[in-house]
């Protein structure tokens, strides 16, 4: 299961807690039940199907994760266009963001702020380009791992068990709810009965005191719509700022 | 010279001067004390520590065993004293100068941008930051100056 990096303090859990999925998981078939897997077959089948994907998520990122930063709870609006470009605007007042990506260079401009950073970064997917940024720069772009082409193979990346929980109601969808455990972490995903798009993504740290989560909404998604290719390679206004964009030490 | 010749100034001249000789002699008159250079009128009195460069003025309720010195920037009316626990996890935010934390997440509402040798700055409270960018958060750091102009600082992290 991948997850954003939040940051430097839950990083350092999270990569242990990985590490021990990893060593826990040699030689340990993860529990996938059959109704899991076709589940997330299912949503993998129709989201790494789309050419195009546009969408909105609304996140709550619990205090104990975060710094405080507008940018923890701010709106999203993504666009993907495979194989392999990306775009999100998260609304932040001053703090908004934008992270273009066309599949050569990485541009993350904050224009209120007047600053932004562009590096050459090389991936053939979207999988590819979440690996390739949290490699370098330690992080990962929001929700891409819902967004990939292989969404089953990254929901169970490191996961040692995964069951359908039941049917639950999502604002007005109904969705299946799809749990899946690792060390350190749970995910519940729930996804439209009808049509397998991810509804509500809630990560819960339970290494972390207190457990405390991160619950995205995910809504108005639109699939093999004509989007603007010219977001993916979006630029800073003239009089912005570059800066280095770096990876803790 | 024209000022002496008159009868009116001179006598007003003499009048001054017996008033100073008899000044001295006068029980209700203030008292010129060498060890006091702050002023007959400052009440804090000759023992007082602070010494005469204290700008905190003669009203400040913290007293004269306030180890702070002159230059603590929270004024004289912080109700505090001088055993205020509270270190740089204090939640009135990383801006107040009080705050010894060398980075932050966000900016406050009355920053301002200013650019020495074409490098932005971010200016609040008297102290500027320069921005990195670390796991894709953003880090105002703050800087040191020389000169009166500031430096970019090393990452934090």
């Amino acid at each position: 299961m991948r997850t954003q990096t939040i940051h430097r303090r839950t990083r350092s859990v999270l990569f242990a807690a990985a590490v021990a999925a990893c060593f826990a998981t040699t030689g340990v078939q993860a529990q996938i039940e059959p109704a899991a897997r076709s589940l997330a077959q299912a949503a993998a089948g129709k989201i790494g199907g789309a050419q195009t994907i546009r969408l909105t998520a609304k996140h709550h990122l619990d205090p104990a994760l975060g710094v405080g930063s507008k940018l923890e709870n701010g709106p999203l609006q993504i666009t993907v266009k495979r194989p392999n470009q990306f775009y999100v605007l998260q609304q932040a007042g001053e703090e908004t963001r934008e992270i273009a990506f066309d599949g050569k260079s990485l541009c993350l401009i904050q224009p209120q702020l007047k600053q932004h950073a562009l590096e050459p970064i090389k991936a053939g997917s979207i999988e590819q380009f979440a690996d390739r940024v949290d490699e370098r720069f330690g992080f990962r772009p929001p929700v891409a791992e819902l967004l990939a082409g292989d969404v089953a193979g990254q929901l169970f990346q490191h996961v040692t068990s995964a069951r359908v929980t039941g049917t639950e109601q999502v604002g007005w969808t109904r969705c299946q709810r799809l749990h899946l455990e690792q060390e350190g972490m749970t995910a519940d995903v729930w996804l439209g009965e009808k049509d397998h798009l991810p509804r509500r993504y809630l990560l819960t740290f339970t290494s972390v005191k207190g457990h405390p989560t991160w619950d995205i909404r995910l809504s108005k998604w639109e699939l093999n719509v004509p989007v603007d290719d010219s977001l993916f390679s979006k630029r800073p206004a003239a009089d912005s700022q570059k800066l280095r964009m770096l990876k803790s030490q | 010279m024209k000022l002496i010749n008159s009868p009116t100034c001179l006598s007003l001249v003499l009048v001054a001067a017996s008033l100073a000789a008899l000044a001295p002699l006068s029980p209700a008159a203030p008292r010129h004390r060498p060890g006091n250079p702050r002023g007959l009128a400052d009440p804090r009195g000759i023992a007082d520590p602070r010494g005469i460069a204290d700008p905190r003025g003669i009203a400040d309720p913290r007293g004269i065993a306030d180890p702070r010195g002159i230059a603590d920037p929270r004024g004289v009316l912080d109700p505090r004293g001088i055993a205020d626990p509270r270190g740089v996890f204090d939640p009135r935010g990383p801006f107040d100068p009080r705050n010894p934390a060398r980075y932050m997440y966000g900016l406050p509402g009355g920053y301002a941008m200013r650019t020495y040798a074409g490098v932005r700055y971010y200016y609040c409270s008297g102290i500027y930051y320069y921005p990195y960018i670390i796991n894709g958060q953003t880090v105002y750091t703050r800087c040191t100056v020389a000169n009166g102009v500031p430096v970019v600082p090393a990452r934090p992290y």
